[in-house]
């Protein structure tokens, strides 16, 4: 309980080479205090050997100051606010006992744990570099726990004494961190819609103005320029507050940076949430996400839930506050290396253990080209519209709906199920009848009439080769398409981009 | 003549001009040709595997689409060879189903490999040449080709396994007969445009023949200002690919009459075309053409001008309702590519002087 009401109480902190801008009966109190309890135990010696960076420093102790304050009927909050009333103020620690003491280590074990796991996340970066899920996020896995470190360090009792230069610094690095990884973000959505910006391109200049857009070194100078430009708008909205001794909080900074990354997000979710509906939540963030973006978007959201954390536990006084503050603090640092790349190094890991263990069965498995292109949404409507254009829908609903089924769970295809594939698709004169050959329409018609779950594999044994005859003579001529032309040339950029 | 038109905004389908989307559109095409007279929408129609797409093709080749991009040439490649698999693949089914047993000890072995695993890049394997060729030269593979109408088979086998050596190699290269040799089934409608002098266009539609394909038929019916109906003369012997129980010459009667006799093609130039008459010379000679036609003078049965003159008897017959001087009938192989440029030079004629008298 004492540690806490010192700090907050705390009186005086000065400088051995003076007092500063300090009012008249505030010098007048220091000077009576020094001239009274010089030498007295009550005024105490910074420790050097703990603070081998620090100047010496002199600190009035709580009781002292209440004595004075009762007599005096005089408070000397306004000093505090410029130096002591700091979350991270070191200088408090220099008046507490044994307490104080553990929670200066606990506050300093845990700035130091971020950076070690900082340095540790660039070791397990290396393993990873030259993976797709790494180089879709361009700079930002490289840039961002550099600035998460360094901004750190700036926050530990070795580093500058002056908090005005440490919020200056913290501002920088924050804005340079939202500035990459937003451009990044930027960047990728971009090449993502590639498709949806191309087919709308009508004049060759245009198409060479997306061309340069998503080059690469436009990235990487791109996500550069846009952290320093971001940064430097911060310092000119912080500074006044600085000059000014006003406290500015970070806080503000965070919030705005999450409040873009949840912004975006959920617009993600309200745009896919009938998928999200139809497929499940896992789904859409594996399945229809292989680098793992929207994983980072979730952290955004976490970054932004322990601000408000922090933000509600200061309101309050408890028992270890600095302790609760600081580690909450940390958490949102541990979720910035996740942004930065920490999801695709667990992606990329997790991938290869998968791959190792699955190496035997991947080499069976072959898909057409045309299957896999299936896969992609894009294409899909594409081949779809093209389908239908040229009257043979049915092959590509067909294949779609054999698609659906497979991902359900249960391989045995129901009664009902059956009939409706039957009477939409296999049945003579039904509404989307697939041309199918003799032989495979009898079988169908045969487990028609058996009115008994039939198994998936079955069908698709049937089907399936024709099916994909039947497709690739569609694809074949979409091929020859300035639709398909435009679709290719933006999948290559994707692909090349590691963007699908 | 000869300048393949383009759509405007396909500016590198110069080469390999091809239907794109857009000009599909049955609505947005009707509106436009019921105005402007100046294009001639030509549609080639008949049942499965009568040659509609092989015409298709060599009018596509005689007015300068080429193969020139190396991708198209790896797709065709693998279009080829797709043939050949698929072509080994039934011929080896069908001496299981006919019970005819392959001979030589290492060809069923062959067969095997060709049911259960052989895939298309295998066969740039040259070793693969020799094995196919002595599987279709084994005496029971060549007793189920002699039974052939039995089952589903391309007429294009006998040409595809006597080319194995190029086929199977990793340099092969496909040329223009083997394009038009590869049997796809086609599914939906597809065009082409060219330039017929008079500042006219013609537009040739393709369409899949099979039952299910010729529901898709009736959206080009309104727009129509020729028809081409397709009929093969060496199918008397065979049953359908979509009905295995179906004799086609029935089938394709059936389709010409319910084609012929709309009310939408009254006014329309009608060409039958009798396809493949180099393979129905080849077939009378060693099968019995009377057996199939009850009508038909048994002594006149190796005479291929009397068989073609009895076939084309029975389908005009069908015709009710269309004025016959607006009916023209020819014979035609197209897998020559000669005979299918005079032919179609020919039909061409014959449209644009109906076109005229209109």
């Amino acid at each position: 309980m004492k540690y806490f009401e010192i700090k907050r109480n705390i009186g005086y902190m000065f400088y051995q080479n003076g007092f500063g801008n300090i009012s008249g009966y505030q010098k007048e109190f220091l000077t009576y205090y020094l001239n009274q309890f010089n030498d007295i135990p009550l005024v105490r010696k910074h420790n050097a050997l703990f603070y081998p960076f620090s100047s010496e420093k002199y600190v009035l102790d709580y009781e002292l100051q209440s004595q004075y304050y009762y007599n005096q009927s005089t408070s000397f909050m306004t000093i505090n606010e410029m130096y002591c009333y700091e979350k991270f103020s070191d200088e408090y620690n220099v008046c507490s006992n044994e307490v104080d003491r553990n929670a200066e280590i606990v506050y300093e074990s845990v700035i130091w744990a971020t950076v070690i796991i900082g340095f540790l996340f660039y070791l397990a970066l290396l393993t990873v570099c030259k993976t797709k899920s790494v180089k879709r996020r361009l700079t930002a896995p490289y840039a961002l726990p550099i600035l998460i470190i360094v901004f750190n360090i700036s926050f530990t009792s070795y580093t500058l004494s002056c908090r005005s230069v440490n919020y200056v610094l913290s501002i920088c690095f924050l804005s340079a961190i939202v500035g990459i990884y937003g451009f990044s973000l930027i960047r990728f959505s971009y090449l993502r819609y590639l498709y949806l910006f191309l087919s709308k391109a009508k004049s060759e200049t245009t198409i060479k103005i997306h061309k340069f857009l998503v080059s690469s070194w436009f990235g990487i100078i791109g996500s550069f320029v846009s952290g320093f430009t971001y940064a430097c708008i911060w310092m000119i909205i912080c500074i006044p507050y600085i000059v000014d001794q006003k406290q500015y909080s970070l806080q503000a900074e965070l919030n705005i940076m999450n409040n873009i990354g949840s912004l975006i997000i959920l617009i993600d979710i309200a745009l896919n949430w009938k998928k999200i509906k139809d497929k499940g939540l896992l789904n859409f963030l594996s399945f229809e996400d292989p680098f793992g973006l929207r994983i980072d978007l979730i952290y955004f959201l976490c970054i932004m839930l322990i601000t408000i954390v922090i933000a509600i536990c200061s309101q309050f006084t408890y028992d270890y506050e600095e302790v609760v503050t600081s580690v909450l603090s940390s958490l949102a640092c541990l979720c910035t290396y996740g942004l930065g790349g920490g999801t695709a190094i667990v992606l990329e890991w997790r991938r290869f253990i998968l791959k190792r263990r699955n190496a035997v069965s991947d080499n069976i498995k072959q898909e057409s080209r045309l299957e896999e292109l299936m896969k992609d949404d894009t294409f899909k409507e594409l081949f779809k519209m093209y389908c239908a254009k040229e009257f043979s829908l049915e092959n590509a609903l067909l294949y779609e709906e054999l698609e659906n089924l497979k991902e359900k769970d249960d391989v045995l295809v129901t009664v009902e199920t059956f009939k409706h594939l039957f009477e939409t698709y296999f049945q003579s004169l039904s509404k989307y009848e697939v041309n199918l050959p003799s032989p495979a329409k009898k079988e169908l018609v045969s487990i028609y009439e058996n009115q008994q779950p039939v198994k998936l594999s079955l069908i698709r044994n049937i089907v399936t080769t024709e099916l994909m005859l039947n497709l690739n003579d569609t694809f074949e001529r979409l091929k020859e398409t300035s639709e398909f032309k435009k679709y290719s040339f933006s999948r290559d950029i994707q692909l090349k981009n590691s963007i699908v | 003549m000869g300048n393949i038109v383009v759509s405007p905004h396909d500016k590198e389908g110069q080469h390999h001009m091809m239907a794109t989307p857009t000009s599909n559109n049955p609505n947005g095409g009707s509106a436009a040709t019921a105005k402007n007279k100046s294009e001639i929408t030509v549609l080639l129609l008949g049942a499965g595997e009568s040659g509609k797409s092989t015409l298709f093709k060599q009018v596509q080749f005689f007015h300068g689409v080429g193969i020139t991009h190396d991708q198209e040439r790896i797709e065709l490649i693998e279009i080829v060879r797709l043939n050949v698999l698929e072509n080994a693949k039934n011929l080896v089914a069908a001496t299981q189903h006919l019970n005819i047993p392959i001979e030589q000890p290492e060809n069923r072995e062959t067969a095997k490999l060709i049911i259960n695993s052989l895939n298309t890049n295998d066969l740039e394997d040259p070793s693969w040449s020799k094995r196919l060729y002595s599987l279709w030269k084994d005496a029971g593979i060549q007793k189920a080709y002699e039974n052939r109408e039995k089952f589903q088979l391309y007429d294009s086998t006998e040409y595809l396994f006597e080319n194995l050596d190029r086929i199977c190699s990793d340099k092969y290269v496909p040329t223009v007969v083997d394009v038009i040799r590869t049997r796809t089934k086609t599914i939906g409608i597809t065009d082409m445009k060219f330039d017929v002098g008079d500042g006219k266009q013609l537009r040739l539609v393709d369409v899949g023949g099979q039952r299910n394909e010729r529901r898709k038929w009736i959206h080009f019916f309104n727009t129509v200002d020729a028809v081409v109906f397709l009929t093969s003369l060496s199918e008397f012997d065979l049953n359908l690919y979509e009905d295995n129980g179906y004799w086609r010459v029935k089938e394709s009667l059936r389709v010409f009459n319910e084609v012929v006799n709309n009310a939408l093609f009254y006014k329309v130039p009608f060409v039958l075309l009798f396809n493949k008459r180099d393979l129905f010379e080849k077939k009378i000679a060693t099968k019995s053409f009377s057996k199939y036609f009850s009508g038909f003078n048994e002594a006149e049965e190796k005479n291929p001008v009397a068989c073609i003159e009895y076939m084309t008897k029975l389908f005009l017959n069908e015709i009710t309702e269309h004025p016959l001087d607006t009916v023209s009938v020819k014979t035609l192989s197209a897998i020559d590519h000669d005979n299918s440029k005079q032919v179609f030079e020919e039909v061409k004629q014959f449209i644009m002087t109906q076109q005229h008298r209109e």
